[in-house]
C-alpha cells in the first residue's frame, strides 16, 4: 500500500513541513493539518490518495502513483521518495499491525536549518583540518525517522555499603585520626519512563545514544503524514530483543541513584548490590534525525543531528598538526603563567 | 729714529725679560710645592679613602680557612679562598672552614662551632661554618648557618650539603668535598630557599603544564564527536520513585596516632643553654 499526499487545491505532492507541523504544498503553498487525517483506517483516504499494493514472492513490490515506476526500496524502508519522479511515498503496510508505531516526534528543524547548523558546528571544531571547517563538501543531508523503542521500566534493588567518617585532631606532637565505620543499606523502587533505544540495525548505537535527550513534550501519536518527504525505516529488533541493552542502562542509573542517596560520609564503597529490572511497557516511536554525509580526503564521515533539538554527534576528522600545535601553545601559555607567578613571589625566572 | 726712542725700546725689552724671569720663578716654586706638598697630600687622601672604604671588611674576619688537621692541599685552599671571598663580597656572608684533629663525633661539636663563631665574629654575623673533626675512628663533619645564612643555608640545604659531600668525604677526597661545599654554598646564596620546593622547579612545571595541556586537548579531541548529556535523572519518574528502606548503622571506631611531620626549615638548632646563639644546621655526619 503506497500512500502519497496530494494537494487538494493543485494536486501536487505535499510534504511534512517542520515549521507549521502540518502538510505543505510546495507548488501552491496550501497547508493541511495532520489532525485532518486519521491513521488507523486507510479506507477514507481512498478519495484523496491513490494507493496500491503489489504482492510479489514474499517481497512487496511498490509502484509510484505519480509516474508508475517501480519503487526501489530496501526491506526496512517505510517512507522514501520515488527515485524517478522525486515524489514522496509512504509504504502503509510496513507501518501497520505489529509494525505500527505508536508515537512520533516530528521534525522541527528544516533541511536548510540543519545544513546551516552543521556548517556552524564544523566551523567551531578547534581540532579539525582547515578545509573540513569550511564545510564545503557536504555530500548529502537526509531527513530520517529512526525507529526507537521507548521503555517504561521498574527497577528494584538493594545495596549494602561500607562507609566511614574521618575526624582528625592534634594531640601534642601527634595527629590523632578517628575513623568511624558504618554499615549502610538502601532499598529502592524506581520508575523510569521512556528510556529510548534505537531499534535500527544500520544506526550506530553510540551515535544515537549521544543524540539524546529528545523533548517528549512534543511527541505525537503516530500518523503517516509526518513521514511525507522523509526517509523512514521500520524496526529491525523487537522490544524483547532490545531489552538487555536498556536493562544495562537502567542498572547503571539505579547504581548512581543509590550512590547519590548515601551522603555525609568521608568514604563510601558498595560491597554488595542486587538489582532487578522489569519492563512495564515498550512503545514503538519514530524519532527525527538528520543524517549528514560528508566527504573529506577520500573518506566519508557520517554525522547525525537531532531533528528536534539540533544536537550533533559524529566523529569529525582530527588534524594531528592542530592537536600538536594546540598542546604546544597551551603548554607554553600555562608554563609562562607558572613562571610569572613564581617571579611575582620573588623567585627566579627559570 | 732718535735716541730717546731707542732707550725706551731697550727699557721695554728689559722689562719684558724681567717679567719672563719672574714668571719662570713662580712656575718653578709652584712646581716644587706641587711636587713636595700637594702630591703627597693627594696620595695620602686617596690612600686614606681606599683604606676607609676597605676598613670595615679588613677589620673583621672575611673568610677563615683554618686547616688544623692539615687535610687540604695549598692549591685547594687558594681556590676556596677565592670562592669564599667572592661570596663575602657579593652576598655579605663569611665562610669559615675549620678542620681539627682533636674533634670527634662524640664531642659536642655543635657547641664547639658556636664557640668558634663567637670567637671569630664577622661584620654582619652572617656566617656559614663547616667543621671537619678528624679524630680517627670517629670523624665528623657538620655545617651551620648564622645570621642571614640561617635562611640561605637552612637546615634542609645544610643537610643536602652534607649529603652531597658524603661520598668524597668517605673516600678521603677532602679537597673535592670542600669544593662542593663552597660551590653549593655560593649557589644557595643566589636563590631564596623558599624556591627550593619542587613546585617551583621549571622542568617539573613544564612537565605538569604539558600533562594538563595534553589532557585538555585530548579530552577535547575525544569529545569532538559529542557527549552523552543524559544522566540517571533524565528518565526517572520522581513522583513514583524513591528509597523504600534504609539504615545507616554505626559499627565501630578506629583510632590512629601519627607523629606530626617536623618542619625542617623553621627548626632552630643550637641548644647551648640560655645564651646559645640561633643557627641552622645539617645535623652532622659521621664518615
Amino acid at each position: 500500500m503506497v500512500i502519497q499526499y496530494k494537494c487538494p487545491d493543485c494536486g501536487a505532492d505535499m510534504v511534512f513541513d517542520s515549521k507549521t507541523g502540518g502538510l505543505h504544498c510546495n507548488s501552491c503553498g496550501h497547508d493541511e493539518k495532520v489532525d485532518n487525517y486519521t491513521y488507523k483506517d486507510f479506507e477514507p483516504f481512498e478519495e484523496h490518495f491513490h494507493s496500491s499494493t503489489f504482492e510479489g514472492d514474499e517481497v512487496n513490490q511498490y509502484q509510484c502513483n505519480n509516474c508508475g515506476a517501480i519503487l526501489l526500496t530496501e526491506k526496512d524502508t517505510t517512507a522514501t521518495t520515488c527515485s524517478f519522479c522525486g515524489s514522496p511515498v509512504i509504504l502503509g503496510d510496513r507501518l501497520s499491525g505489529a509494525l505500527a508505531p505508536s508515537k512520533v516526534i516530528p521534525f522541527t528543524i528544516s533541511k536548510n536549518e540543519a545544513e546551516a547548523a552543521f556548517k556552524k558546528w564544523c566551523h567551531k571544531g578547534l581540532l579539525s583540518p582547515a578545509d573540513f571547517k569550511k564545510a564545503t563538501r557536504i555530500k548529502s543531508i537526509t531527513g530520517m525517522y529512526v525507529p526507537f523503542w521507548l521503555y517504561d521500566l521498574n527497577g528494584q534493588g538493594e545495596a549494602i555499603a561500607h562507609c566511614t567518617r574521618v575526624h582528625t585532631h592534634d594531640d601534642g606532637d601527634y595527629i590523632v585520626t578517628k575513623t568511624s565505620h558504618y554499615d549502610v543499606y538502601r532499598r529502592v523502587n524506581l520508575i523510569y519512563k521512556n528510556i529510548p533505544a534505537d531499534a535500527s540495525e544500520k544506526m550506530p548505537d553510540d551515535l544515537m545514544d549521544k543524540l539524546e535527550p529528545f523533548d517528549y513534550k512534543n511527541m505525537k501519536d503516530f500518523n503517516t503524514p509526518y513521514l511525507a518527504g522523509y526517509i523512514s525505516e521500520k524496526y529491525n529488533y523487537t522490544d524483547k530483543e532490545m531489552f538487555p541493552r536498556v536493562k544495562k542502562r537502567a542498572i547503571q542509573y539505579m547504581d548512581n541513584y543509590i550512590t547519590e542517596s548515601i551522603h555525609g560520609y568521608s568514604t563510601k564503597s558498595i560491597i554488595n548490590r542486587e538489582y532487578a529490572v522489569g519492563q512495564i511497557k515498550a512503545e514503538y516511536a519514530l524519532f527525527p534525525i538528520w543524517m549528514v554525509y560528508y566527504d573529506h580526503e577520500h573518506a566519508e564521515y557520517t554525522f547525525a543531528m537531532n531533528g528536534q533539538t539540533g544536537k550533533i554527534t559524529g566523529k569529525p576528522p582530527i588534524s594531528y598538526g592542530k592537536v600538536t600545535g594546540s598542546i604546544a601553545s597551551l603548554t607554553f601559555i600555562l608554563f609562562v603563567i607558572c613562571r610569572i607567578v613564581t617571579l611575582l613571589m620573588g623567585g627566579p625566572i627559570l | 729714529m732718535n735716541i730717546s726712542n731707542y732707550t725706551s725700546a731697550i727699557r721695554q725689552r728689559m722689562l719684558n725679560n724681567h717679567i719672563e724671569h719672574l714668571t719662570k720663578a713662580f712656575l718653578l716654586v709652584l712646581y716644587k710645592i706641587l711636587l713636595s706638598k700637594i702630591m703627597p697630600l693627594c696620595f695620602i687622601i686617596s690612600s686614606l679613602f681606599i683604606f676607609v672604604t676597605l676598613l670595615p671588611k679588613q677589620a673583621s674576619a672575611e673568610t677563615i680557612i683554618q686547616d688544623d688537621a692539615n687535610i687540604f692541599s695549598d692549591s685547594a685552599k687558594t681556590e676556596y679562598k677565592t670562592i669564599c671571598d667572592n661570596i663575602y663580597k657579593t652576598y655579605d656572608t663569611s665562610i669559615y672552614i675549620w678542620t681539627d684533629n682533636n674533634i670527634s663525633g662524640s664531642d659536642n661539636y655543635s657547641y664547639m662551632m658556636e664557640q668558634y663563631v663567637e670567637e671569630h665574629p664577622a661584620a654582619n654575623n652572617n656566617i656559614v661554618i663547616l667543621l671537619i673533626g678528624m679524630q680517627p675512628n670517629d670523624r665528623i663533619y657538620e655545617v651551620q648557618g648564622y645570621g642571614t645564612a640561617q635562611n640561605t643555608v637552612n637546615n634542609s640545604r645544610a643537610e643536602k650539603l652534607l649529603d652531597d659531600m658524603y661520598s668524597d668525604m668517605k673516600n678521603g677526597n677532602y679537597d673535592d668535598a670542600v669544593m662542593i661545599f663552597c660551590k653549593h654554598t655560593e649557589s644557595y646564596m643566589k636563590k631564596n630557599p623558599k624556591f627550593d620546593s619542587i613546585v617551583f622547579n621549571s622542568l617539573l612545571q613544564l612537565a605538569v603544564c604539558f600533562i594538563i595541556a595534553a589532557s585538555v586537548i585530548g579530552c577535547t579531541a575525544y569529545n569532538s564527536g559529542g557527549r552523552m548529556t543524559t544522566n540517571s535523572h533524565t528518565y526517572l519518574d520522581n513522583a513514583n520513585s524513591g528509597i523504600i528502606g534504609s539504615f545507616d548503622r554505626y559499627t565501630h571506631t578506629t583510632t590512629t596516632r601519627t607523629p606530626k611531620p617536623r618542619d625542617n626549615d623553621s627548626h632552630s638548632g643550637g641548644g647551648g643553654g640560655g645564651g646559645g646563639s640561633s643557627h641552622s644546621s645539617g645535623g652532622g655526619r659521621s664518615f
